[in-house]
């Protein structure tokens, strides 16, 4: 074995350091990722175990609605894909899953399987505040989402498979509705993350 | 003749045939990438790189991911199979023809070799008198990196590989320079695209430059994708540099030792076993005597002198 000089070691010790160091830190931090993942991807043990950052997913979304993870959303989500729904919804195309070259992202049914679900938010939906809304009913592909007496949405989130449509189309946060909570009336959320 | 060839030795002063070729490939590549960034081509990053289900897939990722995945799925393995059989056929040359790492290590060191060692010292290391000339060829004075060496880059393998197991994601990812570079375009772009500005606009390229720049130890010291590539370039027959014995000047008994002064991995051309060699075509470049060529398969006589002599062998 070559003589590894003193310097080197050091330097690969400090690297060694970091290494672990990102490592303990995204751990730590995994109880708290409840962010979207490409469709594929819900299985978040197995898509963190897998995602290499390269970005392919983000690159070959037509709908341009997959961004890169940043690091306020932690280590676990730094850099990796995440779902952006005011920039375009999910169409289930399959671009990413065929783009991912670590099967991070794999196989998605639409019909059975969901990125997320929507979920409306009282505070900001302006069917909540005056009753004239009723767009993400009308948009949603998948007939998830009703009208009910209230003049309220109410999504079936069996139905519901976190498409994105009724993110990107509701046209609350503007104008008079406007509150600076970065939230739309209605919101895809990670299943099971709801507060 | 030794004027002339005193004159024509200095390389430092021009940039050479080879090393213009590599930087324009070096740049093409790597403009398709940030081309493909800001307009959604889906060619992917040089973590992986491809087009639709066929991309090639980074070694060092691919082990991590088997590990933390606990799986070795066909789809990836096809994606590794492209970097490896790049490195039989073409050995390290991901190095000098591809990576920016070398190139962003560079700006940080100036004209010196990439990591502090001096390329090439002054003219003294090229005299060629005629006194100094005797008729005996001279045997090579062999590179510090000849051979293939279980090197401090293998601790970093290790930890690695076994952070991805410990922690179940591939940890090093995050720090490597070349996913650290492009994340750095990527933020940089979605910011200037999105007007989002995000802690990563500063956070990547500082870690870059730190890596590279402050510590500037990567690529011979850290970097585990090239320990990778040397133990994989073992096998690698093709390209190989070959010293034409008959032009050489220490073949004369002049000691001239331009090539090895002048390589960025520190190697002999001379010697046969040099997995190191990244193939930039510096010593090609160097040679006083363009006694240096890179061919498909080498020529099949070899020198006197392709072997150190017993005194000088490295352990």
């Amino acid at each position: 074995m070559s003589g590894i000089t003193r310097r080197q070691f050091a330097a690969s010790a400090v690297t060694s350091g970091a290494i672990v160091a990102l490592g303990c830190l995204g751990v730590t931090g995994r109880a708290d990722a409840s962010v979207l993942r490409p469709p594929g991807g819900q299985d978040e043990a197995s898509f963190q175990a897998k995602c290499i950052r390269c970005g392919r997913c983000r690159e070959a979304c037509p709908e341009r609605c997959i961004v890169d993870g940043k690091i306020e959303q932690g280590i676990y989500a730094v850099r990796t894909p995440v779902m952006n729904y005011r920039r375009g919804h999910c169409t289930f195309c399959d671009l990413c899953i065929e783009a991912c070259p670590t099967n991070a992202l794999s196989s998605f049914n639409p019909d059975i399987e969901a990125i997320g679900v929507a979920v409306v938010d009282p505070e900001e939906c302006i069917a909540f505040a005056n009753g004239t809304c009723g767009v993400c009913a009308d948009a949603c592909p998948y007939g998830a989402i009703t009208i009910n007496s209230d003049k309220v949405p109410v999504v079936d989130v069996s139905m519901c498979n976190g498409c994105g449509v009724c993110e990107q189309i509701c046209p609350s946060s503007s104008y008079q509705s406007y509150s600076g909570s970065g939230r739309c009336g209605i919101n895809v959320e990670v299943e099971g993350a709801r507060s | 003749m030794s004027d002339q060839k005193h004159n024509d030795a200095s390389p430092k002063r021009r940039v050479g045939k080879m090393t213009r070729v590599r930087v324009f490939v070096l740049g093409v590549v790597l403009a398709l990438v940030v081309f493909g960034i800001i307009f959604n081509i889906g060619i992917g990053s040089y973590s992986s790189l491809g087009f639709g289900e066929l991309a090639w897939l980074c070694p060092i990722g691919w082990l991590e991911t088997a590990i933390s995945g606990g799986t070795f799925a066909i789809h990836p393995l096809i994606g590794v199979l492209i970097p490896i059989v790049f490195m039989l056929i073409f050995g390290k040359a991901f190095c000098s023809w591809i990576c920016p790492t070398p190139i962003i290590q560079r700006m940080f060191r100036g004209k010196r070799n990439a990591e502090g060692e001096s390329a090439t010292n002054d003219a003294e290391k090229v005299s060629i008198d005629d006194e100094s000339c005797a008729c005996e060829a001279l045997p090579p004075v062999g590179g510090k990196r000849d051979g293939w060496h279980f090197d401090s880059r293998w601790i970093i393998v290790v930890v690695a590989l076994a952070a991805a197991f410990i922690f179940g994601f591939p940890v090093f990812c995050l720090i490597c320079p070349v996913g650290l570079t492009f994340a750095s375009i990527a933020s940089i772009w979605h910011l200037l695209q999105s007007n989002e500005m995000t802690w990563g606009v500063i956070v990547f390229p500082l870690l870059l430059g730190l890596e590279l720049g402050i510590f500037s130890k990567w690529c011979k010291v850290l970097c585990p994708i090239s320990a990778i590539m040397s133990l994989v370039s073992r096998a690698n027959k093709t390209f190989h540099v070959s010293v034409d014995p008959s032009t050489c000047l220490r073949s004369h008994g002049c000691d001239c030792h331009v090539c090895v002064d002048t390589c960025p991995e520190l190697v002999d051309p001379h010697i046969e076993k040099i997995p190191e060699c990244t193939k930039c075509g510096i010593c090609m470049d160097a040679c006083p005597a363009q006694a240096i060529s890179m061919k498909f398969l080498a020529r099949a006589k070899r020198s006197v002198s392709s072997k150190l002599p017993e005194s000088a062998e490295k352990d």
